[in-house]
């Protein structure tokens, strides 16, 4: 081996130790590791414990196509212990300006610890493929700010039905405030008159809402894929969901 | 433009060897179909930075939804192109330096698994019914038919490397003493990688996947489904790299003028990468639940192993090139640079091979950057990951088996390559496009883009409650990357059609361009695989029984099937 051979494999070992000699700060100086098991089993019900003294426990729910609770309150300063659990398909765990990048996969919990030191909103979004209404699939951290007042006008159905769309993925594909998504979006809804695959039409009542979450693909609107599921809906359940669905 | 030339004048005087009959009409198909259906992959490659640009506000165009032909794009570019290239490039690697013959019955077979496999995965993907990524991460489930056309696919690529491993040693009786040519080891070594990285892909399609798919079980491991993709995942990128390798050591000195600096260190290289390319996967998992820190980190350490080869080839090539253009009288520390051929249309494969090399300057670096654990929260998922493997195999790799394609099929038809000035855009033109393209990936990655998702629907979308401006600019700057590349490969295919429909000129027969050593050292530790095999082996059960073990007596729970389009369970 030539004298320059021998100089380039010693000088890409040393650079390669460097390298690797950084990693070992960044993990024990920086504490800057790598998900590890934890004896947590697999929960179905999201859920944010406030263990005293500024440290909370956040139990994250990953499921097609939103993560349960959707939206997390906490003060300023807040030391989270997150745990995730994936509850049908795998998905991810992105927060953004936080150290917290981790995927939610079926059977086994992540964990990952992060202090929220600055106020704000931090989104938090899924960056893995779990299935068509993936891009709709985000929550967020609020930190530091009030919660809102409750909206006393609210029904109780149309409330419950406001958690049923969340929770039963419902807002995955139909937006609330007239974007597009991959299902139509449902912002006055009530009274739209809408063209069918068929090139039928017709004028959305309740009557249809209604049908429509029992037998998704029975009428098809123009201009949308047959992909809507029929939902797992008890009769309050349904109930409630048309009643919110109405006041959008 | 239309002046036609020779195939290869650059190997006036090299051998001409002609392949029999079956092994030539087979290598044909081999590099022609995949080039077909490669306007499908490249079409939706273009289509999704379209989509994630917010140009494209919609979940499909045309009958074909987003994640349908992510999946497209995927299985196409980076499994049906490069597996059939890479069989196709070893029939001929073997037959050109070995001078042997096959046996036209197991050619054929390995040829019709291949397509038939092939098409199975093509029609599943067409209809609709497997949009779950090339990755086919369970609990989403495909059609049955899917992964049976994977699984053919794989195996049917498994039957030329024991024809060549029967060549080989028929070879090495024939000839004691004799080094094996560097080719040849180089091929060896990318069929011992893939055989060792595709075993535990075929247990987990046929054993997990199809009879789960099937119903014939109800659930499936996650965990360990996971694990076995990327046992197979990262040694996959050897699979593409190492036939590129190939090609840089054996032919690329050689196009420039001049010689390989050191024979010895391509075989070290090619060595090392058969230890060092398989127990790595755990760097894809850096962020899976249920797999212990230690062993990941161990796994991170292997894979900074695998580097130092990747190391000594840059240098041996850089070293081959300055040999080369000195030799054409270049003066100067950098000035030598500008006495290379880039622009000379009859060696095309040079300006295919250094714009793919340009790219793996980054590519190499964002590995590295990969690999290293801690920062992988910075970038896991993100699209920094997609900008990350454009310049490795969308760089070095892709445009070198789209060269050698070309190359290729022009000698073995007999039929010189058309349109010669236009072809020599095509490497150039891709490089332009791949460079601004990862840039804007790699940026809004580190904002916080996520790879494999449909922006234009909700993040890149000013009417929806997600939407992120900030990656705007940059999600629009991979859109005018991926208009360029689209392009460039506009124009291969414009140049590849018209070669294949060409009027044939000559007898078909093939010539490749083969340096001389200049460095020609014999080392007895780099003569035989066998060892390097066992050191593999050995490695691989060290770095995957432990995490495997303790996956399979650990895991809490299996999962039904899901399809992607409903949050329901399969019924």
């Amino acid at each position: 081996m030539d004298r320059s051979e021998r100089f380039v494999l010693l000088a890409s070992g040393a650079v390669m130790l460097g390298f690797f000699a950084a990693l070992i700060y960044a993990a024990i100086g920086l504490g800057l590791s790598v998900p590890t098991c934890v004896s947590v089993a697999p929960f179905t019900t999201g859920q944010v414990i406030d263990r005293g003294g500024q440290r909370y426990e956040v139990h994250l729910v990953a499921k097609m196509w939103a993560f349960d609770p959707p939206e997390i309150r906490l003060p300023t300063g807040a030391d989270v212990d997150l745990y995730v659990s994936a509850q049908d398909v795998t998905h991810g765990v992105y927060i953004e300006h936080t150290n917290v990048n981790v995927m939610a996969v079926p059977g086994a919990v992540n964990a990952a610890r992060v202090r929220f030191a600055t106020p704000g909103t931090y989104t938090m979004l899924c960056h893995e493929y779990c299935g068509i209404g993936h891009q709709n699939m985000a929550g967020k951290f609020i930190i530091g700010a009030a919660p809102p007042a409750a909206v006393a006008s609210a029904g109780a159905a149309t409330a419950a039905g406001a958690d049923l769309f969340v929770q039963k993925g419902c807002v995955a594909c139909h937006s609330r405030d007239g974007a597009p998504g991959v299902g139509p979006t449902l912002k006055g809804v009530l009274g739209r008159h809408e063209t069918l695959a068929d090139g039928g039409s017709l004028v959305v009542d309740e009557v249809f809402i209604r049908q429509q979450l029992r037998t998704p693909n029975a009428t098809l609107i123009k201009g949308f894929q047959p992909v809507m599921p029929a939902l797992p809906l008890t009769d309050a359940e349904l109930e409630a969901l048309v009643e919110y669905v109405k006041t959008l | 433009m239309t002046t036609a030339i020779p195939p290869n004048p650059v190997d006036r005087g090299a051998t001409v060897v002609e392949l029999d009959a079956t092994t030539r009409r087979v290598v044909l198909l081999l590099l022609c179909i995949p080039t077909v259906l490669l306007t499908l992959g490249i079409y939706h490659g273009l289509m999704q930075t379209l989509y994630r640009a917010g140009i494209i506000q919609s979940s499909a165009v045309l009958g074909l939804g987003y994640y349908q032909g992510l999946t497209l794009h995927g299985v196409i570019n980076a499994l049906v192109f490069t597996t059939f290239f890479e069989v196709a490039f070893g029939y001929v690697i073997l037959a050109y330096f070995l001078r042997c013959q096959f046996a036209a019955a197991w050619t054929w077979s390995a040829f019709a698994l291949m397509l038939g496999g092939t098409l199975l995965a093509a029609a599943a993907m067409l209809s609709g019914h497997a949009s779950v990524l090339y990755t086919f991460y369970p609990p989403l489930q495909a059609s049955p038919i899917f992964y049976i056309g994977a699984a053919a696919l794989v195996v049917g690529s498994w039957i030329p490397f024991f024809q060549w491993i029967a060549a080989y040693r028929a070879w090495r009786l024939a000839n004691p003493g004799k080094k094996t040519p560097l080719a040849v080891v180089g091929i060896l070594t990318t069929f011992t990688v893939w055989l060792m990285a595709t075993l535990p892909l075929a247990y987990e399609v046929v054993v997990l996947l199809i009879p789960w798919s099937l119903g014939l079980t109800t659930t499936v491991d996650v965990v360990l489904a996971r694990t076995l993709f990327w046992f197979f995942g990262h040694p996959l990128v050897y699979f593409w790299l190492l036939p590129a390798y190939v090609m840089f050591y054996v032919m690329l000195p050689q196009l420039a003028g001049g010689k390989l600096y050191s024979d010895g260190a391509g075989r070290l290289a090619f060595m090392l990468f058969i230890v060092f390319s398989c127990p790595v996967g755990l760097h894809h998992q850096f962020g899976d639940p249920g797999i212990s820190a230690g062993f990941k980190w161990f796994h991170a350490t292997l894979t900074f192993f695998v580097a130092l080869p990747s190391f000594a080839t840059a240098f041996t090539l850089a070293a081959s090139l300055e040999y080369a253009a000195r030799a054409r009288g270049a003066r100067g520390w950098f000035r030598w640079w500008g006495a290379l051929p880039w622009g000379d249309a009859s060696r095309f494969l040079f300006a295919y091979f250094m714009a793919g090399l340009l790219l793996f300057l980054f590519g190499g670096i964002t590995g590295i950057i990969n690999a290293s654990a801690p920062m992988n929260a910075l970038v896991h998922n993100t699209s920094w990951i997609p900008g990350h493997f454009h310049t490795t195999v969308g760089g070095p790799v892709f445009l070198s088996f789209l060269g050698m394609t070309l190359f290729l099929v022009a000698q073995l038809t007999g039929k010189p390559v058309r349109l010669p000035r236009l072809n020599l855009w095509v490497p150039y033109l891709w490089l332009l496009g791949v460079a601004l393209f990862s840039t804007g990936l790699s940026v809004a990655g580190l904002l916080g883009e996520p790879r494999r998702t449909n922006l234009g629907l909700t993040y890149a979308n000013a009417a929806s409650p997600l939407f992120q401006p900030a990656w705007s600019p940059w999600s629009q700057l991979t859109a005018v990357g991926g208009v360029i590349m689209s392009l460039a490969m506009l124009a291969f295919f414009v140049v590849f059609f018209a070669t294949l429909f060409g009027r044939r000129r000559n007898a078909p027969a093939l010539a490749l361009p083969v340096a001389e050593a200049y460095l020609d050292e014999d080392f007895a530790a780099l003569r035989n695989f066998t060892p390097w095999v066992a050191a593999a082996l050995a490695l691989l059960l060290i770095a995957y029984a432990p995490p495997i073990y303790s996956i399979v007596s650990g895991s809490a729970q299996s999962m039904p099937g899901y399809d992607p389009s409903s949050p329901v369970v399969v019924p």
